[in-house]
């Protein structure tokens, strides 16, 4: 494989108290313009829809940069939570449940 | 020549007064006067270097006034007594009139005026501090010994020494004044930064920026708003009631006039602050309607003011009006930039707040105005709804909707939660209702009315993954044995339902709708017998929270699975999440619930 890698864990709560801190590690991680971007969330103990718009929002940037995106989702809140709302087979889940 | 005491005792007096004095001034008069006489000096003056060309005179004496007038303020001039000893760091002495004239020509005229003979001039240094100089001058020609230069030189030091001292002493002062004037500034301008950010109403915020001010800053202080064509005063604070009451009583009985130049209702429409060090009588005066009047304004004392804009990207709020009264301070040019810059920061929360009041106000009227105000009656079918907003009411409401439409063979029924809060989330949650009830007139069946408003969804963000909303649609037909539902979720929690005591999950699995153009979804069809329960609700319900976990599915299946009637189950819901989340809701949560009526079928 080759390109470059850059993978952001996001653990504990992602909701509207911990969205700004999240977001700015998103935007950290992308600002060094990786080939592939990949979000952990399996260790996430919860994610509301705050949590899951900006996981949209950072795929939507990933398809207009023309970048990888893919998700750990684990086999807690965060997979159940994409499951809930039709979300698995829209993103590169590189874990399996 | 002065009677004198001993040498010695003078000296000593001199050493103690010297480390007594703290002023520059202090130690200037100690040494043009004592430290003169100590050394039997008819006249003396005593110089600090301000800058590198420039003496002034600290204190004189025993020069005639019009003598010494022209030298309170002295270049620095190669080729005179004083700015050589300055300048070259060593005492110059001119013994008699002679030697004036030999060494400088030029200035002997003046330097022997007065009918003066001798005169030393000595620098003020301490290590390389070049602090000014002493002039000494004798009205009769005097031999300085070695013995008396040397005691000349030691007394000059010992100033040189106390007047260094007390320069730094004023400096550090000063520099301690200026740092806690800073701090003290910069700690009151967070605590109003705090305060205006409070969850108050803007006239309590505003009510306690003027008690802080008071506390701190002013004798009094007003606030006044520009609201529509009108100026009002919001907020006025002194330390005593009783004085705040004799104003309000003292405007009622004499408005204030909107024109006065510098008055609080001028300032708020122009932006110009006004800016009054000393209050003139005659200001009083001309403000006066008639002399009571006079007598009453004169009797608040006012001695100083400041009426500073609330002005924030142009647009003109208010005005800020502190006065100093009865504690006689006065404000200064630093107080009124203190006061501006309180005001710029004032008035940026100020416009948060009110942009915030607006669209609170602007969401909760929306969110209001989306909820049906009545569930229609359908014959065969009991059906109840709940909605309740965040217990906090400075939260903003969410998006959550549900609706009811009646239809000749049953109803349509939805629920949605668009993702977010605000005025935005509530123009969503409108175009949902909207869309979804024109889609099940126009005929169409859950999946269809969900993809449909999926298109609408996209359209209204320009085609781009915009604000997402989940939206359970079900469809709900009567039957001899109770009723038929058809059911869609887009992203949706998957609904309940409540048979034999038991509440199970119906899922339709489906992608949320507004982000993709291709949705997925699915729709399942089943039965509710006469009694049976479905509940479609929003994840207000799941995700309440206590200190130290959700409320979750399985609670809500405990819940809901001995209710015996839709009315029943609803508040069963209600009470058990608000106990499980102590009355602290912070989502909103709605509820719907339908049920087939086993008593209308038979």
């Amino acid at each position: 494989m080759t390109g470059t890698t850059a993978e952001v864990v996001l653990d504990g709560e992602l909701d509207i108290s911990t969205y700004e801190d999240a977001r700015a590690r998103l935007a950290e991680a992308e600002r060094s313009a990786p080939e592939l971007l990949v979000i952990d969330l399996a260790g996430l103990r919860f994610v509301d829809s705050t949590g899951v718009r900006l996981i949209l929002s950072a795929d939507e940037r990933a398809r207009e940069a023309g970048r990888r995106l893919a998700l750990r989702l684990g086999d807690g809140p965060a997979r159940r939570v994409f499951a809930a709302l039709g979300l698995v087979d829209r993103f590169e889940v590189l874990d399996a449940p | 020549m002065s009677e004198r005491g001993s040498p010695a005792s003078a000296l000593q007096r001199l050493v103690g007064e010297l480390l007594g004095a703290t002023s520059p001034a202090a130690i200037g008069a100690l040494v043009a006067t004592t430290a003169a006489e100590l050394l039997g000096a008819d006249a003396a003056a005593v110089f600090a270097r301000v800058d590198a060309t420039t003496l002034e005179a600290l204190h004189t004496s025993g020069w005639p006034e019009e003598f010494s007038r022209p030298f309170r303020r002295l270049e620095l001039h190669r080729g005179r007594p004083l700015s050589d000893a300055v300048l070259d760091g060593h005492p110059i002495w001119l013994e008699d009139a002679a030697q004036w004239r030999l060494r400088y020509p030029d200035m002997a005229p003046l330097g022997t005026a007065a009918d003066r003979q001798a005169s030393a001039c000595l620098p003020l240094r301490v290590e390389d501090r070049d602090l000014g100089a002493v002039v000494f001058s004798f009205d009769a020609p005097r031999a300085f010994s070695a013995e008396e230069r040397e005691f000349l030189v030691a007394v000059t030091a010992l100033c040189a020494q106390g007047l260094d001292r007390a320069r730094l002493l004023v400096a550090e002062r000063a520099a301690r004044a200026t740092a806690e004037r800073q701090l003290g500034r910069m700690t009151f301008l967070s605590r109003t930064a705090r305060l205006m950010e409070a969850p108050l109403s803007v006239e309590d915020r505003l009510q306690q920026l003027a008690d802080l001010v008071v506390s701190e800053l002013a004798d009094w202080c007003a606030v006044h708003l520009v609201r529509g064509g009108r100026v009002d005063q919001v907020a006025v604070a002194h330390s005593d009631p009783a004085k705040v009451a004799f104003v309000a009583r003292l405007q009622e009985r004499y408005p204030p006039d909107p024109d006065a130049p510098g008055g609080a209702l001028r300032v708020s429409r122009t932006g110009e602050p006004a800016y009054y060090p000393e209050i003139p009588d005659e200001l009083l005066t001309a403000a006066a309607v008639d002399d009571e009047h006079l007598a009453l304004i004169r009797s608040i004392g006012m001695r100083s003011a400041l009426v500073v804009p609330l002005a924030v990207r142009g647009r003109r709020l208010g005005a800020l009006t502190l006065v100093q009264a009865e504690s006689e301070r006065r404000f200064d040019r630093t107080d009124l930039a203190f006061t501006e810059q309180l005001a710029a920061s004032a008035a940026v929360a100020l416009d948060n707040a009110r942009l915030y009041e607006e669209q609170w106000r602007t969401a909760h009227t929306l969110q209001a105005a989306l909820l049906p105000t009545d569930i229609p009656a359908v014959p065969g079918l009991r059906l109840a709804a709940r909605y309740r907003s965040p217990t906090d009411a400075d939260m903003l409401v969410g998006g959550d909707l549900y609706d009811v439409v009646p239809e000749p063979d049953g109803c349509s029924v939805v629920v949605a939660d668009v993702c977010g809060k605000g005025a935005a989330a509530a123009a969503l949650t409108a175009l949902i209702r909207y869309t979804v009830r024109a889609e099940i007139d126009h005929g169409f069946g859950p999946v269809a009315v969900l993809e449909r408003l999926n298109q609408a969804m996209l359209r209204a963000s320009g085609g781009r993954p915009g604000r997402f909303a989940t939206v359970a649609q079900a469809r709900i037909t009567r039957t001899p044995s109770g009723a038929t539902v058809r059911l869609a979720s887009a992203g949706h929690p998957a609904p309940l339902v409540v048979r034999d005591g038991r509440a199970e999950p119906v899922c339709a699995p489906g992608t949320l709708l507004g982000v993709y153009p291709d949705v997925r979804l699915t729709e399942v069809t089943f039965d509710l017998h006469h009694g049976e329960i479905m509940v479609l609700y929003t994840d207000g319900v799941t995700e309440a929270r206590d200190a130290a976990e959700l409320y979750g599915p399985e609670r809500l299946v405990r819940a809901v699975a001995g209710a015996c009637s839709a009315d029943d189950l609803a508040d069963r819901l209600l009470a058990d999440v608000d106990a499980f989340q102590h009355g602290q809701q912070r989502d909103d949560i709605a509820i719907l619930v339908i049920e087939a009526d086993g008593e209308a079928a038979s």
